[in-house]
C-alpha cells in the first residue's frame, strides 16, 4: 500500500535548468514590460534630477544602500533553496518598474473616480487607501506570477513566493521613496525654505526606516507566498488553491488600506513621537501575522529538507542537534555564536561553512528524488541525468565532510547550541493567538498577558517543557496594551 | 515534443492573461475616470476652503474640477467658462518677492510660457496686498497672482484663457480678492 503524503514544497528540477529561458513567451513580455517600465520611470526620474540634482542624487544613493540590509535579511530567510539570482533580479525590476510606471495613471485615475463619486475632500483623504492598494497589490503580485510563468520549477515552496514577493515590493518601494523624497524637496523649495536636503532625510527616516518594514515589501511578500501556495500545492483542488491565493492578495490589500488610511495622520498632535506611534499602530500588526505565517513556511520548508540528511543516519554529515539547529534562522545563528564564544571567530565562520554545505547537500538529496521514486520516469532519457545528479550528490557529501574536518580542528565536534527543548502546549496557542487579536483590538491583550503568565507558572510547577509561545503571547499581550494605552492617553490629552 | 508546445502554448495564454489585467488595471481605471464629469456646480454665495485655512468665494457659474483639487495639498481648481482658475496654498517663511520669484520660475520651468516680470498690486477684501503678473504661451494668455500673510502663501493661475476669451480679467479679480486667510491652522 503507497501511503501519499500531502505536498508541501515541492523539490528543486531534477536538471540544473536555466531559470531564463528566451523560448518562453513569458520572457518576451517580460523583457517588453521591463524596457517599458524603464522608458516611463526613466522619463520621471531624469525630469526630477535635472530639477533638483543633489537631492535627487542623495536621495538616489540613500535608498539604494537601503536596498542591501534588505537583500541580506531576505538571504538569511532563503537560506534553504536559494532562488537565482537572474529571477530576483526580474523581481526587483518588475517592482521598480513595470509596477511603479503601470500604477502612476491607475492611482491618480482611481483617486479621481473616488473624487467624482464623493468629493474632492473624500477623494484627497480616502482615495490613496480605497484605490492604491487593489492597484498596487495586483501590479506587483503579477510580478510573481511572471516568475511562475518565466521558471515555474523555482516556485518550490511557499518561502520562495515570499522571498520573490518581496523583492518585487523593494523594488516598488525604494522607487516610491524616491519620488516621495524629491516630491518632499519641491515642496520645502516651494515653501521658501533654502535647506532642502532635509526633505530627504526626513523621507528616509519616516519611509525608509519607520514605514519599511511593514509596507510594500511586507504587502507583497504576503501575495507572493499566497502565489506560491497555489503553484506547490498541487494535491489540492485548484479551486481550494485559487482561494487561498486571492485571500493573500486580499490580506496584501488590507494591510495597505489601513497603511493608507487617514487614521492617525495628525500624529495625536505630537509631532515627529506622534507620527512615529501612529506608524507603529498603523503597520506592527499587519508585520506580526506575516513574520508568524513565514516561519511556520520556513518550519513547513525545514521539515521537507532537513530529514533527508537525517534519513542518511550518518553523523558525519549531520547529528539529531545539528538537524534541529539547521531549521531556523535563530538555531543556525545560535550554534554559530556557540562555536564563536568557544574557540573565535574562525570556529564560527566554519560553523557557517558547514551548515551551508548541509544545505546543499539536502537540497540534492531532494532534488529529483521524487522523480526516482515513480518507476514511470525511469526512461533511458533521464538515466544519464540522474546519474550526473549521482555524482552531485556525492561532490555535495564530500564538501560536508571537508567542512566537518575542518570544524574538528577547533575542538568541536558538533554544530549545536546547547539549549532547552520547547514543547507545544494549549495555553501557548491560545496566548499567541489572543496577544495577536489584541493588537488589533483593544482588550484581548489583557487576556493574553493572564494566559501568558498562567502558562509560564505552569511550566515552572509541573515536569512540562517550556514552550515558546507562551512568551510569544505574553510579550505580544504586553505590546498590545502598551500600544492601546499609549493610544488611549494621547487622545485623551489632545481631546 | 507535444508536450513542449502544450507548455509553451500556456505559457502563451498565462502571459496573455497578465497583459490582459495590467491593460484593465492601466487603461481601464483611466478610461472610467475620462468618463465621469469632472466638473461640480458649487452654490451660489458657497465659500470654498482652498486649504491651510485660507478659503475662496467663486463667482457665480463656476464649477469646482473635483479631479484637478488636492485639498490635503492646499490646490483648489476651478472653471470658470473657457478659463481655469488655479490656487495653491501652503506654509511658507519667505518674503512676497522671493514668493513672486518662485512663483515665475516654477511656471517658466515647467511649461514653454512667457512671463512678463512686470507687476501690480492687488489687494484682498481682507486688506491683504499681493502682486498680480501676466503671461502668454502659444495663442493663450494668463494671470498669475500671489499672497503672502499669516506664515502662509497663496498662488494663483489662470490657465487656458485664450486671447479672445469671453472672461476677462476684471471676471476672475473679484474672486482673487475674496481669498480670505483664516486665524491659526
Amino acid at each position: 500500500m503507497t501511503v501519499t503524503r500531502p505536498i508541501r514544497v515541492r523539490p528543486a528540477p531534477l536538471t540544473r535548468n536555466r531559470a531564463l529561458v528566451p523560448k518562453q513567451p513569458a520572457f518576451w513580455v517580460t523583457v517588453g514590460l521591463l524596457a517599458f517600465g524603464a522608458w516611463k520611470i526613466g522619463t520621471v526620474v531624469i525630469s526630477l534630477v535635472s530639477w533638483y540634482p543633489g537631492p535627487a542624487l542623495v536621495a538616489g544613493m540613500l535608498f539604494l544602500l537601503y536596498t542591501v540590509p534588505f537583500i541580506l535579511l531576505v538571504s538569511h530567510v532563503d537560506y534553504l533553496e536559494r532562488e537565482p539570482f537572474s529571477l530576483l533580479t526580474v523581481a526587483l525590476l518588475w517592482g521598480g518598474l513595470v509596477a511603479t510606471s503601470l500604477a502612476l495613471p491607475a492611482n491618480s485615475a482611481g483617486r479621481n473616480i473616488v473624487a467624482k463619486l464623493t468629493s474632492p475632500w473624500t477623494g484627497d483623504s480616502w482615495g490613496p487607501a480605497l484605490t492604491a492598494p487593489p492597484v498596487e497589490e495586483t501590479l506587483k503580485a503579477l510580478g510573481v506570477v511572471m516568475i511562475v510563468l518565466l521558471a515555474r520549477s523555482h516556485i518550490n515552496s511557499v518561502v520562495d513566493g515570499f522571498v520573490y514577493g518581496a523583492f518585487v515590493g523593494l523594488g516598488f518601494q525604494v522607487v516610491e521613496d524616491f519620488t516621495y523624497a524629491v516630491g518632499a524637496v519641491a515642496d520645502a523649495d516651494g515653501s521658501g525654505s533654502g535647506d532642502l536636503l532635509s526633505p530627504v532625510f526626513g523621507t528616509f527616516v519616516v519611509r525608509g526606516f519607520l514605514g519599511g518594514l511593514w509596507t510594500h515589501t511586507m504587502f507583497t511578500a504576503l501575495a507572493g507566498a499566497g502565489i506560491a501556495y497555489a503553484v506547490v500545492h498541487t494535491d489540492y483542488s485548484r479551486r481550494r488553491r485559487i482561494m487561498v491565493a486571492l485571500l493573500a492578495l486580499v490580506g496584501a490589500c488590507a494591510m495597505h488600506f489601513v497603511w493608507n488610511a487617514p487614521w492617525f495622520m495628525d500624529g495625536f498632535d505630537l509631532g515627529l513621537g506622534g507620527l512615529v506611534l501612529a506608524l507603529i499602530i498603523k503597520g506592527l500588526p499587519g508585520f506580526i501575522v506575516v513574520i508568524l505565517l513565514l516561519r511556520y513556511a520556513l518550519e513547513i520548508e525545514a521539515d521537507f529538507y532537513t530529514p533527508r540528511l537525517v534519513e542518511l543516519n550518518d553523523p558525519e554529515i549531520i547529528t539529531p542537534g545539528e538537524a534541529k539547529a539547521l531549521r531556523s534562522v535563530a538555531g543556525r545563528i545560535q550554534a554559530r555564536r556557540y562555536a564563536r564564544r568557544r574557540a573565535g571567530p574562525r570556529a564560527g565562520r566554519a560553523v557557517r561553512l558547514l551548515q551551508r554545505a548541509q544545505t546543499r547537500l539536502a537540497v540534492e538529496l531532494a532534488r529529483g528524488a521524487h522523480l526516482e521514486e515513480q518507476p514511470t520516469v525511469r526512461l533511458p532519457l533521464l538515466a544519464s541525468v540522474v546519474e550526473r545528479r549521482g555524482s552531485a550528490r556525492e561532490r555535495r557529501r564530500r564538501e560536508v565532510l571537508q567542512a566537518r574536518e575542518r570544524l574538528r580542528r577547533f575542538g568541536i565536534t558538533e554544530a549545536v547550541a546547547p539549549q532547552s527543548a520547547s514543547s507545544r502546549t494549549w495555553v501557548g496557542m491560545w496566548a499567541l493567538g489572543v496577544g495577536l487579536i489584541g493588537l488589533l483590538a483593544p482588550g484581548p491583550s489583557v487576556g493574553a498577558v493572564g494566559l501568558g503568565l498562567w502558562g509560564l507558572y505552569r511550566t515552572r510547577h509541573s515536569s512540562e517543557e517550556a514552550d515558546k509561545r507562551v512568551v510569544d503571547g505574553l510579550v505580544l499581550g504586553c505590546l498590545g496594551i502598551a500600544l492601546w494605552t499609549i493610544t488611549f492617553v494621547l487622545r485623551h490629552v489632545n481631546g | 515534443m507535444k508536450v513542449a508546445v502544450r507548455v509553451r502554448w500556456r505559457n502563451a495564454a498565462g502571459s496573455i492573461a497578465v497583459l490582459v489585467l495590467i491593460a484593465v488595471i492601466a487603461y481601464g481605471l483611466p478610461a472610467i475616470d475620462r468618463l465621469l464629469p469632472a466638473e461640480q456646480r458649487i452654490e451660489p454665495g458657497q465659500r470654498i476652503e482652498i486649504g491651510y485655512n485660507v478659503s475662496v468665494l467663486p463667482p457665480d457659474g463656476a464649477r469646482l474640477d473635483v479631479a484637478q483639487t488636492r485639498p490635503r495639498q492646499g490646490i483648489l481648481t476651478l472653471r470658470i467658462r473657457d478659463v481655469t482658475l488655479w490656487l495653491r496654498a501652503s506654509d511658507y517663511s519667505g518674503t512676497l518677492g522671493d514668493a513672486l520669484s518662485q512663483l515665475q520660475e516654477e511656471m517658466e520651468r515647467r511649461s514653454d510660457v512667457r512671463v512678463s516680470l512686470s507687476t501690480d498690486w492687488i489687494t484682498t477684501g481682507q486688506g491683504i496686498r499681493g502682486l498680480r503678473g501676466t503671461y502668454t504661451a502659444s495663442g493663450r494668455r494668463g494671470h498669475y497672482a500671489v499672497f503672502v500673510a499669516y506664515g502662509r502663501r497663496v498662488d494663483v493661475l489662470t490657465r487656458g484663457q485664450r486671447l479672445n476669451s469671453k472672461v476677462s480679467w476684471e471676471d476672475i479679480e473679484g474672486c482673487i480678492q475674496s481669498i480670505f486667510f483664516g486665524s491659526g491652522m
